[in-house]
């Protein structure tokens, strides 16, 4: 049932493309299979053939256009024409997450860290289950196939918690991002009719549409999930709240973050090499994770930015903490952790610039116009932005702001459990009004990531 | 434990919903501007319900609201006449459904839609419409979730008032809805002098036309089925602009002429008038070049349709 609810789920996209699905579905069954049968480097062999083929349908639908353009510029540069032709296809929906996903599975089994899945329907399932199948969270064997065995019973606990969860996704996808990305889009689709504050303010709310836009899908995803009986892992933990870069990328899209860690960053040799190859390992982590979200220089060059933030906070660690202690600013913490995380933020809208980018033209055009113009007179005008829309993002970002400030505790779902029912339902009452009232409805907004 | 949930599942719907509703109904009476400009549909379709077989009825964009003399094209053809042009934010495919309504035997339809106008509305337009005539909700070709939307949009205007008092401008000196003759011709702008800057379209891109056309095609069958006969006429349009998309309007001229299922009544050329002869933009004629359009339009029909 749910294998057909989901199969009918990825299929409203573009039918044909369940096929592709299918396609690794199949092999990687089979290799899971043959891993744990073989011995020596036969089990390799059949890894890599797996490996091969996940990458190889990313390479064709979402990377084969991209390569192909590069070839093109390099011959042109030699004096030769490339006659190769680009394929016209649609990337298949959460191509990226779902491959990844596949892959897990094969990696694990090859470790020996899970158990082949015998089960065709289960394992299909596991790659395919829907709430999570289009943009993650990118599940683990070991988390998730076993709860495809277990019986779900209603849970009345477990099923309102969820739709809560649902619920606050929902506010954060339609009221804040949805209506940020007017504005976003309006300054990132022709950034040079805009300098200064206006590209700073456009920035900014990237920052924040993409986090509520992906952390709002997970939180639907999640939640849905749980409606149903399932356990997904989280995916973000209040990441602009983070103190430094390592942290940031501890508390973003954790799935695809231990995932780079887990299979890529250990594989290479982690921490555990010397300097210099330690920060070729992170600095390649970061690479591939940009190239990961799109054939695109510009999400290269953003793996690339945040691979270097981190090489350079490894380095400037213990240098600073000399430095905080000798001006003795670790009197005041507060002031500390607020300056760090003003810094670290200011770093991620940085590296956000070229992830949102058209080009890396666009991109520099907007770092180096920064700080241009700041004419405050007219900017709301040519932004676009109403007084009603300033608002309700004033509004809702204080919301989210006291909501995610409330949570580094507990979960808010356990402090409101503990309040008086007149005061809990207010806040559901008030939330559902939120999202009626003051949701962007008429644009037709996609998930950000939906296009990885 | 499902028994509980679902009642708890069905007030806090109630609750939501009901304050949304309780909402509107308080607030929208007051904030409701009757006058608006997409209220005229009402009269509109009033008119046409009651006009007596045969008629010439206009159905399209607002080149046909601001653009045309009804009662002088009645009194020279001797022939009933209702003006459905309203509105290009309206889409194609509502003022089709609006008119299918009403069509009677006998009718001589005249089609005109702006160049390149799509078959969808605009959302906020529709909200609007439906807050003011609920009865051309059953125009509106979109999902239950188009519909619902709607409601919504509405639900967000009501809240948008309680920020700011006045969403709706009542001053407004020619988009309202008393702007029209009884027939449903713009009338407020004639006495009007020209806007300081015509909005103009700038350069037209080139788009497959075939959805919407296919779409009159099928009110073109059913009108023909009524025993009603359609025409098509391509739009009042601005000088300037019309050389600069010339390329362009050739193809879409050349794809009415291979796909269309009625007869088409004159060239795109026939109707592009000097700038000074438009009101505000590039498709709103003036009084004078009203008159223009109107006395061309009176020739057309005398040879080509009655």
């Amino acid at each position: 049932m749910l294998l057909a609810a989901s199969c009918y789920f990825y299929m409203i996209f573009l039918p044909i493309y369940i096929l592709i699905l299918g396609f690794t579905i199949v092999i990687d069954y089979f290799a899971g299979i043959y891993i744990e049968k073989s011995e020596g480097s036969r089990r390799k062999l059949y890894l890599i053939f797996s490996l091969i083929a996940n990458i190889g349908v990313l390479a064709v639908f979402k990377y084969y256009n991209f390569l192909n353009d590069n070839l093109s510029v390099f011959l042109n540069g030699l004096g030769y024409h490339n006659s190769i032709p680009n394929l016209s296809i649609l990337l298949p929906i959460g191509l990226s997450f779902h491959t990844f996903q596949a892959m897990s599975y094969t990696i694990e089994v090859y470790r020996g860290h899970q158990k082949v899945e015998k089960n065709f329907g289960i394992y299909a399932l596991y790659v395919m289950f829907y709430p999570q199948l289009v943009a993650g969270p990118i599940e683990r064997p070991q988390n998730i196939l076993h709860q495809f065995y277990e019986k779900h019973y209603f849970d009345y606990k477990r099923v309102t918690d969820g739709l809560k969860l649902m619920a606050w996704g929902m506010f954060k996808k339609v009221v804040i991002a949805d209506r940020l990305a007017s504005t976003v889009n309006r300054v990132y689709d022709s950034p040079q009719d805009f300098e200064g504050l206006a590209l700073i303010i456009a920035t900014v709310f990237f920052a924040i549409q993409i986090y509520c836009d992906f952390s709002g899908y997970s939180d639907i995803a999640i939640g849905s999930a749980q409606v149903m009986g399932f356990t997904l892992m989280k995916n973000f933990d209040r990441p602009y709240f983070s103190k430094s870069i390592s942290e940031f990328w501890k508390r973003w899209h954790i799935s695809l973050s231990t995932w780079f860690r887990d299979y890529l960053y250990i594989s290479l040799g982690g921490n555990r090499v010397s300097q210099g190859r330690l920060y070729f390992n992170l600095m390649l982590t970061f690479l591939i994770s940009g190239l990961w979200h799109g054939a695109n220089w510009t999400y290269v060059i953003w793996g690339g930015l945040n691979g270097l933030y981190l090489i350079i906070e490894l380095w400037l660690t213990k240098p600073l903490s000399k430095a905080v202690a000798a001006v003795k600013l670790n009197r005041f913490p507060f002031l500390l952790k607020l300056g760090q995380t003003i810094l670290t933020f200011n770093l991620i809208c940085l590296a956000w610039v070229f992830f949102r980018a058209k080009s890396v033209h666009d991109a520099f055009y907007i770092i180096t116009h920064f700080f241009s113009d700041f004419k405050i007179p007219g900017l709301f005008s040519k932004l676009a932005i109403a007084k009603f829309d300033l608002q309700i993002i004033a509004l809702s970002l204080l919301i989210l702001f006291i909501a995610e400030w409330m949570e580094r505790g507990k979960s808010l779902r356990i402090w409101l459990d503990l309040k008086p029912v007149y005061v809990r339902w207010g806040v559901y009452v008030l939330l559902g009004v939120a999202i009626l009232l003051f949701g962007e409805f008429e644009q037709n907004q996609q998930f950000i990531y939906f296009q990885f | 434990m499902l028994i509980k949930f679902f009642l708890k599942a069905v007030t806090y719907a109630g609750l939501t919903f009901g304050f949304c509703f309780l909402l509107q109904s308080l607030v929208a009476p007051k904030i409701r501007n009757t006058n608006v400009f997409v209220g005229a549909t009402i009269e509109k379709e009033k008119r046409l319900a009651e006009l007596p077989a045969p008629r010439l009825v206009f159905v399209g964009g607002s080149n046909l609201a601001f653009g045309l003399d009804s009662k002088r094209i009645a009194d020279s053809l001797h022939v009933e006449v209702a003006n459905m042009g309203l509105h290009a934010g309206l889409g194609v495919a509502f003022g089709l459904n609006e008119a299918k309504d009403f069509i009677k035997k006998g009718d001589k339809i005249i089609l005109s839609v702006e160049y390149g106008l799509t078959k969808k509305g605009d959302t906020k337009l529709f909200a609007q419409l439906i807050d003011i005539n609920p009865n051309a909700a059953r125009y509106l070709n979109g999902s239950i979730n188009d519909k619902l939307r709607l409601i919504g949009i509405n639900w967000q205007r009501c809240v948008s008032s309680l920020f700011f008092s006045a969403i709706l401008n009542p001053n407004e000196a020619v988009y309202k809805r008393d702007g029209f003759s009884k027939e449903g011709d713009m009338i407020a702008h004639l006495n009007q002098p020209q806007t300081a800057h015509l909005m103009n379209m700038g350069k037209m891109v080139f788009r497959d036309y075939s959805d919407e056309i296919n779409t009159m095609n099928a009110f073109i069958d059913y009108a023909n089925q009524k025993g009603a006969k359609v025409y098509y006429t391509f739009p009042a349009y601005i000088e300037s602009e019309y050389k600069l998309n010339k390329s362009v309007i050739a193809q879409y001229e050349k794809q009415f002429q291979e796909q269309l299922k009625c007869p088409i009544i004159n060239t795109p050329q026939s109707f592009v008038f000097p700038n000074a002869d438009f009101f505000d933009t590039a498709y709103h004629l003036d009084k004078n070049g009203r008159e223009k359009r109107t006395q061309i339009m009176i020739t057309l029909l005398k040879n080509k349709v009655m």
